[in-house]
Formats: structure tokens, C-alpha cells, sequence
């Protein structure tokens, strides 16, 4: 099915079942580059410049083209050059990594052209422009793979119930059933610390199932299945050789089953002379510490990394974050992943980033300006003031945002409450309450100067329960006065705040974290504060009840696909700029090869020794660990111009598997009968930084 | 063998006379000598005049090209008046991947003639042919198999393709392979005289090259085999013609060449083996495979590697253990083995992937074993012995005496010994009974692919317009329609069964423990398109049971859909009756 048809599908569906179609604000992709454009950036990049030169490498399941950039001072010998391979765009959500990589490709070319003589860059910007381009269409829904078919339920019916978007909002989200018949199953509830979100019930606090889940969507095929089979599709990313999820629906009838994944295995296997790469998606082995110690099934290979390899990989991820600021990456399974088989099995040093993580919180709600700033900065040392100073001091509004409190009533025990407080320049103060027997609505006022909080609960018209706090750093204390008089203690903490530097990601010190209820997915629900204070909701799709043809009525929503890998397109240019950055201070650190001699000594006449230093000057191995037990980068080859029947001792060929980093050396050793004065040469051959000879004569060297 | 004729006049002369198996003579169109092997070219010529001796059964295509350009053989046999290949439970069958186990090649293409000439003119292979197809690939190597044929070779060299490879990591590609010093068209050991070596010419027979005792003193020491040093390096037949297995370049269980050697950079990264992979791909009805090698006798299954052991459910393991079992008696001097724990650990192998990613029930078949030459098993062949039977039996045919030779490097050296032929490859005298017994074997295999039909449907009243049908569907064979290790994994499409007529809906179905059993386990949904995950297992009958409306009289298609079988299909009337097969 070509993507066109696919849209169509989509939208048919959509049209059919749909009230109306109200758009939704940005989404993720609005700013970013389809595949038209990018082949413009790229035929501009290249246009007229003597340096680069675009090559297509393979054609995708739809035939388009995947095209290469070559970075290189005389393309024509740029095999000959070490290189560093920068790919981008396998997951067709992960837009930002395709952008980066053209910004990349672009400040190399401008600002760092004289790189070029010495080292080749190949850059291929999008591997997936099939799957992009279904990302660009009508509906957003999140499409990472090829278009390769698969029967995801195995029904010998194909693409056949795909998810439809409903409330035609343009994305495919979520559907949460509430308290479904017998012939569905509750599995989920709503988050108590962030209700739009779901969690499984904890058993244990008495919690029950109150939702069933689906994909947005209906049962078209009548299987008792919501969007269980839609179009495609392959993941690129799991269809690699290196711990391939085999019986798995989305990583291909056989690795390299696809013709995307083949045609970058093979431009890397053809291209001996890639030392290092960067891979931009949604993998990550710089911010998060890739592990050393596992092993793979056969018990032989690693897991991720070899244990030979740690410290390269805490250099270089040192060097990114110091680089890039970037703070925190999604973790993703790497089984079946590109950069995972290029570290494997291939033995190149891979390096993952997703360019861009999850930023911390805003730090100040006034601060119109600062959201771009704030975002990019380290705000761990402003969230630790907020701690020790009276809240009026701080930069923290003291009141706004989430807090779980406790109230304790006689005869009833315990009780859990949420509070969501939101203040107004005015100080006064409106909000919601969650409890066991319902929401209230907030309303009241704040004394910034006393930190007292005077708060009216309303349940319903007849009840209101007046709540007198006090408000200390994080901490809440205060009474509740219910209908009937009588008093109890109420204590909360905060949870997340509209405006607090970071409530969970920064290190705070233990006493903040202590008691503090957190959210079940603290990384989901981090993403949603950073969606609503920043992003102005874009992220997610409020819970909104829709009437299901067959589920009666539900709610849709959930987080928009693609929302958290990508950042609003205005942002790109400073995000790509310390990539570039990054880029060079890794060329910086690459291996280079110094060969040190040879020193001739006569031993008597007609016989001498020689020695042949090869060494490495740069800080990275010439070789990973893991390249030296695979072999599948090729040895530097040292062979002796004396015939072997001369050689008294040492090897007429001799192979260099890897040198460490910072002056690791391989010593090469000989005697030889050879006529005093006579011509001899060496010959240095690595598929990595090209051939040298050197030429000398049997005649001792001081 | 069962239609073999006793002969009562002799069984009454004598007590001591057993039954007699012995074939009226059934000629075939195209004579071909099983004394004898054939190389690539002969083996074309032999294909081609077989597809066009048997059009209506035979159909050569060739699925790419090698290495080095030859084609790549599939024989297709299939009677296209009972349906289409791809419609019938399938049998996939190859051999020579490895290019020096060439008899390999002659059992492949013995099955292919045996079958044609036989077809019409014997019962079980008639029908055989009918119910099933058959997909040939006689050689997966043919490069390796025109090398071996062609040059000096030993009975071990030319198992990889000829795709050049660095074995030595030297830069350069098979610059140094063995040479054929002494001019006899083989290759064979060198000796090197060596008066402190550990080895010495027996004095009972010269060519036999014996151990000295540990007080005794030699006079040769190993070099290895004959050759030179081609590349100045100092080392001989470091880097001779390939160095890579494609029986590990398939993508199940695959591991890279550090942890499985000869792996190739990646599964299918051979173009015989990518050719093949893509035709068994495209072929789900295959239900059947064997791969056939040399030598040890060996009837091999999966898995290749321990970790994969958990991937064989009990319920395979014992489809498996029913069809080695015959093999073991129709193959008598081979055992029965698994591959990881009984021999050796193999990542990526034909049958790994056939059988664990695909859900195939495959074979290995590991042909000749030299002490068969004595015709007992348990005779375990000492140097002595070994060199009688050559003599004896084969003449001396297969032995190069040992002459000296001047070698550039080793100075005088001793070459000799067994030829490419000594070791491995069946005696040609043997090789029609090898081929046979090997083609008996794997037609039990193929004649137990799944085969269902619809032995027993009973049709009952509830009420006005409301119907109870229930079904018994049953697999005559040992192979499952899925097998479990397919069932567990989501490997292929489950078996679908549905039942719809006009005017007809079904309300509910679902499975009975059997025709007794009152509990239906109902499907929840789409009740009247079931999906069979597990299929109909080894022999056996799996019962269904339809709820549906429809007035008296009314039509119900019944049919069972199946990848690996035939699909069936039966009529039937929404009136009380029992509908059962006819014997």
C-alpha cells in the first residue's frame, strides 16, 4: 500500500465516525521538514559546494531515495580518509535527529571546512522518509517503522483495523473505557497524583480497575479487537542483527529484512573507513551510562557494551553532556538497534543521542521571556534555594501546583486528598481538591508575607468546608473544618509545581524526596507538567468523552506521538548548534596514528635489527575493545619488505589489532640478512587511516 | 515394501527363506547411473533432460546466481492436475550447502528421477505426489562443488562458497591456498623428515604413517597439507579459495563470525543462500525439510545451540522422536541426534532457521559413515583395516602413495596419502543404497506432512431455526498442521475455520474436549471465522462445535484453512443428520 492510501484510510475512517474535526493546536512536527524539503536542504547543502556531494544509497520499501551526504576536501578520495558516520531519521517520529543532522552538515561545511582535509563525514540525514512521510500526513499517529505489511494479529486478513481517529482531532491517541461490561475488563485507573494519567491499581491501597485502555479506534474486523492491525509495519531500529527480537511483530521476517536497513548495513560494511558514528533517534548511550557487564544469549558477546569499552564510552559521554547540556535522554530497548549491531558486531564506536531530552521546568511563571532560556539552563541550584528560604523569598511560587495531603478524622482514620492550586497575580488562589468521595473546587486567597492559605472547599452547594493552611517551602500544614465544627489536622506536601526548579529530576537533598508522593510514571507525568507550563498543552489531549459506536461513551486522550522526542521546531537551530559542537571535539579526540622509527641497528655485517613503532596519539583506541574480538574492522597490516627466507626473527606480515587511546603502541621487531646499505622498506596498511610506507637502508640509524 | 510379494512356493520349500523385497523393474526416461557422482555441469545437463522427460511433473527454475555466476537449481515436483504447488503441503529438500560433500547432491537428484520414473506406476508414490509438492534444490553450492570436482582438492576443502575472502587478514584475498605438488590431482599430506619427529612409515604397510612409542624414535614430523608458501609470508595454505560457512548464514539463531564462524557479515549475505531464503520465504505451505550433508550417519535436529533448547515444545520433540525412530531403522547404521547436544554448537544452520523461525519440521541428514564399508556397525576400523578394505574393495583407488618432493621451504618432504575421495564421500559402488535409503527416509517424512480431513459432522435441532453443528476435524499424519514451536511463537497464520451459508449466522462456537464433551470454550468473537492457533496437533482429532441460526434445509459451507496443508471444504444441510467419511 503506497502512504497516500494509507492516508486515505485513515482519513475515510476518520470522516466516517467523526462529528467534527476540530484541529489541535501545534503538532509536534509543525516547522520540521518533510522529505520535499529535505531533499531541498540537501541539494542546497550541496549545490555549488566543491566539498560535498550527495549519493543515494538505497531505495526504500515505496522507492524513494536515501541519500548520503559525503563531507570530504576531495570527495573523490574521501573513502581514503578515516570517517565519521552521522545518521539520523530511522524512526519515523524522531524528526529533530534528521534536522540536527542537516544543521550539522551545514556548520561543518561553513565554520569547519578545514576538518575536511583530513577527515570524511558521511551523513545520512532520514533512513525512513516512508515512514516520515506518514507522519506528515492528515492524522498524527506516531508512525515509527517501513511500509512493509505485517499481519500484526495474525488473522491472514492484512491492515486491516488500523486505529482511526475518532474525534478527528488529527491524532491518534488514547481511548480510556469507564467501568467497561463483563465482556471487557477494567485494568487501569486514574493516577491519584495526576489524574490524567493512568497506572495499574495497587492492590494493596485498596485501589480497584476502573478503565479499560485502547489504542483510538474501533473494531472494524469484528475480532474483539480496537486498531489491532493497521498499516505496516517494520521497526528499522529493531531489525538489526545484534540481539534481534526474532518472533517479534515489528522487527522483520529476518534482520535486514528491510530494504531501508539493508542498504545501511551495506553502506557501512562497504565503508571501511568509518571509526566512529553518531546516531541520532531515540536511543541513547551518552546520558545514560550504556551497561558493560551483560552478555547477549550466547553468552560470548555483550549484552550492549564490552567491559574493554566502559571507560571510551564514559569519555565520550562526559564530553557530550559537558558539550550539549543536555541532561536527560528517554531509555529505549537497543535490542535489534543500528547503532547497538554497528557497537556489536561491527566494532565502531556508535554513539547514541536523542539530541534532545525532556527539559527541566520552567522556573518562573512571569517570566515570559525566559521560557526558551530557562529550559536549556541548569536549574538545580535555584530549586535548592527554595528549600531553606520563607516562600516569599524564593523564586518558587510557594502555592501552585500539585500537593497530596493527609487528613486525619475521627473515627474514620486516615484519609488521602490531592491538591491542585493555582495562584493569581492577585494572590488569590483557585484550584481543585481530589478525594475519596469526589472533587471539590478551590477557591481563596494567599498572605505571601505569613505564608498563610486560607482555602474554601466546595463539594456541592450545600457543602463547603473552610481549610486554614500554612505554607512552608514545600510543606503544608492547617486545619479542615467540616459542616459539623469540628476541626482536624491537615498536613501536604508538594508534588510538582507549575514553577518549581525541577520536583523530581533535580537532586533536592533527601528531605525533600522523603514522604513525597510521587506520580506512577514520574517521567510521564513530568513530561505532562512540562507539556502544560510549557508547551501550552501541546503534548497531550485532555480527557474528553466521545461516544463510541460500540463502547457507548468513553474518553479519548493521552500524549500526542512524537511530542516527547521533538521539540518546537523554533528551537532546532540552538539545539543543533552544541551538536556541531560536539561533532568536533569528538574529531578532536579520535584516534591518530604516529609511526616512530624505524631504528636500523647493524648487528654484524649483513645483519641488522629493526624496530617499528606504531603508535596512537590520539585519546580514543584505534579499536574498540569489541572490534579487536570481532575482527570485522580490518587490522593495520605491517609487512616487511625482506623476504622471508632473510628473516632471522619477527614476522614478514604482522597485523595491529587495536591500539589503546593516548600514546598506545605496538612494537615491531626484526633482524634480517640483508647486504649492508641495501634498499628495505615497510609498508603500513589500515583500512582505517590509509597506507604509508616507509623506505630506509640497511645502514644503522642513530 | 508392504506391496512386496512373498513368495509362498519358496516359503513352502524352505523354513529358513524370509520375506523377499524385490521391485518389478520400472524403467525411467532418463538414464542416469547412480555409481557415480556428477559435477555442476552434468548436473544441469541431468536436470534439464529430467524436467523435459516429466513436463507434467517436473519444472527447473533457477532462483539466481552464485557467487560466481551458476545458476541456482530448483526442481519443483508437483502434479498440477491435483492443484497447485503452493496449495499443497510442501517438502523442501537441498543438499551440497557445503560444496566438498557432493553425494549430497546425487541424493537430491535421485529423489527427483526416482519419483518422476515412479509416478503412475506405483500406489504410495502416486499418491505421495498427488497430496504433497516437492521443492529440490540439489546443490545450494554449486561454486564449491565445481572447485572441488575441477581441482586439486582434499575430502574437506570447498565446504565454503568462492566468494574471496582475507582468512589471514593479510589485505589480500585466497592468495594462498594448498597446491597440488606431486601432480596426482589431489591434495594430500606432506611429511617432513625430521630425526627427532614423532611419526615413522609402519613396517607392516609403508603408507601407513604411525605414532612411535614413547621410547622409540621417528623420523617424520606433520606439515601439514600439500603446499606452499604462495604469499612470502612464511606461512602455507593460510588463505585458500572462500573460508565461510552458509550453513551458518541463516537467520535463525544467527550469530557474527566471532561467536559463530563462518556467519558471514550478516544472515542471507550470500547469494545462494539469499536466493533460497527468499524462495522458502515466499513458500509457507513448506510443512517439511531436509538438508542433506556429510558424512558420520546422522539423522540431525535441531536446536543448534542450547539457548535455544527451551524453543522445542514436548508436543515437537515428540514429532520429531517418531520420525527419527524410522529413520534410525530405515537408515540402520545412523543415529538419531540433536545438533547442539550431540555433536556440535550451530548458529544460523538451514534447519535451525527452517525448524525454529519458521516452524518446519527439518532434518539434517549426515550421509556415510566409512566403517559402512564393512557393512556391521560395530566395526571400528583400525589404519590396517582401513587399507585392506581400500585395497580390497576399492582397489587402492582412493590412496595416493607417498613420494618425495623437494618443497622451497620445507626442503624434502614426504607427500601422499588419502585422496579427495578417501574420506566423506560414499563409494560409488554404495551410493544407490545410500541415496535410497536416505530418499525412503525423507518420503516417511514428507508422506507424514499434516493431512486433515472431516471424518465426522453431526448436525442437531435446539430449536426453530437454531442449530448445533459440531465438527470433528482430524490429521491423519504425525506432523501437526502447526507445529507447537509455531503455535508458541506467532510464527505463520493460525488455521482458520469457519462456517457461513446464506441466511445463515453463527451465534457462538468454539472447542470441545471431544465429540462427548457438553462445555464448549467458546470463541468470544467472530464465532463463525475461528483462528486455530495450535492447528490440528499429531494425530489426532480436535472437535468444534457451531451455534447457528438458519431455517431447515439451508447450506453450510464448512471449511478448514490450513498454510501447511491442503484446505478442506464440505456442504452440509441445517437438518438433523450425521454426516460421516466414507472408509
Amino acid at each position: 500500500m503506497n502512504p497516500a492510501m494509507r492516508r486515505l484510510c485513515l482519513m475515510a475512517a476518520a470522516t466516517v465516525l467523526l462529528c467534527g474535526t476540530t484541529s489541535h493546536g501545534a503538532g509536534p512536527y509543525d516547522g520540521y521538514m518533510n522529505n520535499d524539503a529535505l531533499v531541498d536542504a540537501i541539494s542546497e547543502l550541496a549545490q555549488g559546494s566543491a566539498v560535498c556531494r550527495v549519493a543515494t544509497i538505497g531505495e526504500t520499501g515505496s522507492g524513494r531515495e536515501i541519500r548520503a551526504l559525503t563531507l570530504a576536501s576531495d570527495p573523490d578520495a574521501a573513502d581514503e580518509n578515516p570517517a565519521i558516520l552521522i545518521v539520523a531519521g530511522l524512526d519515523g517520529r524522531h524528526m529533530v535527529g534528521t534536522e540536527t543532522a542537516i544543521r550539522v552538515a551545514s556548520r561543518l561545511l561553513s565554520e569547519h571546512s578545514d576538518l575536511l582535509d583530513e577527515l570524511t563525514f558521511y551523513i545520512i540525514p532520514r533512513v525512513n522518509p516512508d515512514g516520515t512521510e506518514i507522519n506528515f500526513g492528515e492524522v498524527n499517529a506516531g508512525y515509527i517503522g517501513t511500509l512493509t505489511d505485517v499481519d500484526a494479529d495474525r488473522d491472514a486478513m492484512m491492515n486491516e483495523n488500523g486505529p482511526s481517529d475518532l474525534n478527528g482531532d488529527g491524532v491518534i491517541t488514547q481511548m480510556r473505557r469507564p467501568n467497561p461490561p463483563l465482556d471487557d475488563r477494567a485494568e487501569f485507573i486514574a493516577d491519584p497524583v495526576e489524574p490524567r494519567l493512568l497506572k495499574k491499581p495497587d492492590a494493596r491501597e485498596g485501589e480497584t480497575a476502573m478503565y479499560s485502555v485502547y489504542i483510538e479506534g474501533v473494531d472494524s474486523d469484528d475480532d474483539g479487537k480496537i486498531a489491532e492491525d493497521g498499516d505496516g509495519s517494520v521497526d528499522l531500529d529493531r531489525n538489526f542483527m545484534h540481539e534481534w527480537p526474532a518472533f517479534a511483530r515489528d522487527s522483520g521476517a529476518y534482520p535486514l529484512s528491510e530494504p531501508e536497513a539493508m542498504a545501511l548495513a551495506t553502506f557501512v560494511i562497504e565503508h571501511e573507513n568509518i571509526v566512529a558514528a553518531v546516531v541520532y533517534g531515540r536511543h541513547d548511550n551518552l546520558i545514560n551510562k550504556p551497561d558493560s557487564k551483560g552478555k547477549d544469549v550466547s553468552g560470548r558477546g555483550p549484552k550492549v557494551i564490552d567491559s574493554g569499552d566502559a571507560n571510551l564510552y564514559e569519555q565520550i559521554g562526559t564530553l557530550y553532556t559537558e558539550t550539549t547540556g543536555q541532561k536527560r535522554a528517554e531509555k529505549n530497548d537497543t535490542a535489534g538497534s543500528f547503532h547497538a549491531w554497528l557497537y556489536a558486531q561491527r566494532g565502531i564506536p556508535s554513539f547514541a543521542t536523542t539530541v534532545w531530552g525532556r527539559p527541566d521546568p520552567a522556573k518562573k511563571q512571569t517570566d515570559e521571556n525566559g521560557e526558551d532560556e530557562d529550559e536549556e539552563v541548569d536549574g538545580n541550584g535555584d530549586a535548592e534555594t527554595s528549600e531553606t528560604d520563607a516562600a516569599p523569598a524564593s523564586d518558587v511560587d510557594p502555592v501552585s501546583g500539585v500537593w497530596t495531603a493527609n487528613i486525619t478524622i475521627p473515627e474514620m482514620g486516615d484519609m488521602d486528598l490531592t491538591l491542585t492550586l493555582e495562584r493569581a497575580d492577585d494572590d488569590s488562589v483557585t484550584g481543585s481538591m481530589d478525594m475519596m468521595m469526589g472533587t471539590a473546587t478551590l477557591t481563596g486567597s494567599f498572605a505571601p508575607g505569613s505564608g498563610a492559605l486560607s482555602l474554601s472547599a466546595e463539594f456541592s452547594p450545600e457543602i463547603t468546608i473552610p481549610l486554614a493552611l500554612m505554607i512552608e517551602g514545600d510543606e503544608m500544614t492547617g486545619t479542615v473544618t467540616g459542616p459539623d465544627g469540628n476541626a482536624t489536622d491537615l498536613t501536604g506536601s508538594r508534588v510538582s509545581s507549575n514553577d518549581a526548579g525541577g520536583s523530581d529530576d533535580a537532586p533536592q537533598g533527601e528531605k525533600k524526596d522523603k514522604g513525597k508522593i510521587k506520580a506512577s510514571d514520574e517521567n510521564a507525568a513530568a513530561w505532562l507538567a512540562y507539556s502544560d507550563t510549557q508547551r501550552d498543552g501541546a503534548g497531550f489531549i485532555e480527557w474528553t468523552e466521545y461516544e463510541h459506536p460500540t463502547f457507548g461513551t468513553i474518553e479519548i486522550g493521552g500524549f500526542v506521538p512524537g511530542f516527547n522526542m521533538n521539540p518546537p521546531a523554533d528551537q532546532l537551530d540552538a539545539l543543533a548548534n552544541p551538536q556541531t559542537d560536539f561533532i568536533v571535539k569528538l574529531t578532536e579526540k579520535l584516534p591518530k596514528l604516529r609511526v616512530e622509527g624505524p631504528t636500523v641497528k647493524k648487528l654484524a655485517s649483513g645483519l641488522y635489527e629493526i624496530r617499528l613503532g606504531v603508535i596512537n596519539d590520539g585519546s580514543m583506541p584505534t579499536k574498540t575493545a569489541m572490534a579487536r574480538k570481532a575482527r570485522t574492522m580490518k587490522p593495520t597490516i605491517i609487512r616487511m619488505s625482506v623476504p622471508v627466507e632473510q628473516i632471522v626473527t619477527g614476522n614478514r606480515v604482522d597485523r595491529i589489532w587495536g591500539l589503546d587511546g593516548s600514546g598506545g603502541r605496538s612494537v615491531h621487531h626484526w633482524i634480517v640478512r640483508v647486504k649492508d646499505g641495501a634498499s628495505l622498506s615497510i609498508e603500513i596498511a589500515n583500512g582505517q587511516f590509509g597506507e604509508q610506507g616507509v623506505s630506509f637502508k640497511a645502514a644503522p640509524t642513530d | 515394501m508392504k506391496r512386496a510379494m512373498v513368495c509362498l512356493g519358496v516359503l513352502a520349500m524352505s523354513l529358513l527363506c524370509g520375506p523377499a523385497f524385490a521391485q518389478k523393474h520400472v524403467p525411467s526416461k532418463v538414464d542416469i547411473s547412480w555409481n557415480r557422482f556428477y559435477d555442476y555441469k552434468e548436473m544441469t545437463a541431468l536436470l534439464k533432460q529430467l524436467e523435459k522427460a516429466y513436463p507434467d511433473l517436473l519444472s527447473l527454475q533457477s532462483l539466481g546466481q552464485s557467487e560466481q555466476g551458476r545458476e541456482m537449481w530448483l526442481m519443483t515436483l508437483n502434479n498440477s492436475d491435483t492443484g497447485k504447488d503452493t496449495d499443497k503441503p510442501a517438502m523442501y529438500i537441498d543438499g551440497n550447502i557445503h560444496g566438498n560433500e557432493v553425494q549430497a547432491m546425487e541424493v537430491v537428484l535421485y529423489s527427483i528421477w526416482y519419483l518422476a520414473k515412479m509416478y503412475g506406476n506405483n500406489d504410495d508414490i502416486t499418491e505421495l505426489i498427488d497430496r504433497c509438492a516437492f521443492y529440490f534444490v540439489p546443490s545450494v553450492n554449486p561454486d564449491g562443488r565445481a572447485n572441488w570436482f575441477r581441482e586439486p582438492n582434499t575430502p574437506h576443502s570447498q565446504r565454503s562458497g568462492q566468494r574471496p575472502t582475507d582468512n589471514d587478514f593479510d589485505g589480500d584475498l585466497d592468495e594462498d591456498g594448498p597446491d597440488d605438488l606431486d601432480g596426482d590431482g589431489h591434495i594430500t599430506s606432506m611429511w617432513r623428515f625430521d630425526p627427532n619427529g614423532r611419526y615413522r612409515r609402519s613396517a607392516k604397510d609403508p603408507r601407513i604413517i604411525e605414532r612411535v612409542g614413547p621410547d622409540e624414535k621417528g623420523e617424520l614430523s606433520r606439515a601439514g597439507s600439500e603446499g606452499i608458501d604462495n604469499d612470502g609470508d612464511g606461512r602455507i595454505n593460510e588463505d585458500g579459495a572462500g573460508g565461510y560457512d552458509m550453513n551458518r548464514n541463516w537467520p535463525g539463531g544467527w550469530q557474527p563470525n566471532y561467536i559463530q564462524f563462518g556467519a558471514g557479515d550478516f544472515p542471507f549475505s550470500f547469494p545462494e543462500t539469499a536466493a533460497i531464503g527468499k524462495f522458502i520465504l515466499a513458500h509457507p505451505n513448506i510443512a517439511a525439510a531436509q538438508s542433506y550433508h556429510n558424512s558420520g550417519g546422522m539423522i540431525l535436529r535441531g536446536p543448534g545451540a542450547k539457548f535455544r533448547e527451551n524453543l522445542y515444545p514436548r508436543g515437537d520433540r515428540a514429532v520429531y522422536d517418531l520420525l527419527g525412530a524410522a529413520g534410525e531403522e530405515m537408515l540402520p547404521y545412523y543415529d538419531y541426534m540433536i545438533i547442539y547436544a550431540d555433536l556440535y554448537t550451530v548458529h544460523g544452520g538451514t534447519v535451525n532457521w527452517t525448524s525454529e523461525q519458521l516452524g518446519v519440521v527439518s532434518f539434517t541428514n549426515e550421509l556415510w559413515t566409512d566403517t559402512w564399508i564393512t557393512k556391521s556397525d560395530d566395526t571400528r576400523l583400525d589404519s590396517e583395516a582401513r587399507m585392506r578394505w581400500i585395497d580390497r574393495m576399492m582397489f587402492g583407488q582412493t590412496f595416493t602413495e607417498y613420494s618425495e618432493y623437494d618443497h622451497p621451504t620445507l626442503g624434502k618432504v614426504l607427500i601422499g596419502g588419502g585422496n579427495k575421495y578417501s574420506s566423506r564421500n560414499t563409494p560409488t559402488f554404495m551410493l544407490e543404497e545410500e541415496a535410497h535409503r536416505n530418499f525412503a527416509f525423507t518420503m516417511f517424512h514428507a508422506g507424514e506432512m499434516p493431512a486433515i480431513e472431516m471424518p465426522w459432522i453431526e448436525v442437531k435441532k435446539l430449536s426453530k431455526n437454531l442449530w448445533q453443528i459440531t465438527i470433528e476435524i482430524e490429521n491423519t499424519k504425525i506432523i501437526p498442521t502447526r507445529t507447537n514451536i509455531a503455535a508458541q511463537n506467532d510464527i505463520g497464520t493460525p488455521d482458520i475455520l469457519t462456517v457461513r451459508g446464506k441466511g445463515v449466522e453463527v451465534v457462538t462456537s468454539g472447542t470441545l474436549g471431544d465429540r462427548f464433551d457438553t462445555t464448549l470454550s467458546p470463541v468470544e468473537h467472530r464465532p463463525g471465522r475461528m483462528l486455530v492457533e495450535r492447528g490440528i496437533g499429531s494425530r489426532s482429532i480436535s472437535t468444534f462445535r457451531f451455534i447457528v441460526t438458519g431455517t431447515s434445509g439451508a447450506d453450510v459451507t464448512i471449511s478448514y484453512e490450513a498454510e501447511k496443508t491442503r484446505n478442506i471444504k464440505q456442504t452440509i444441510k441445517l437438518e438433523e443428520k450425521v454426516y460421516e467419511a466414507e472408509e
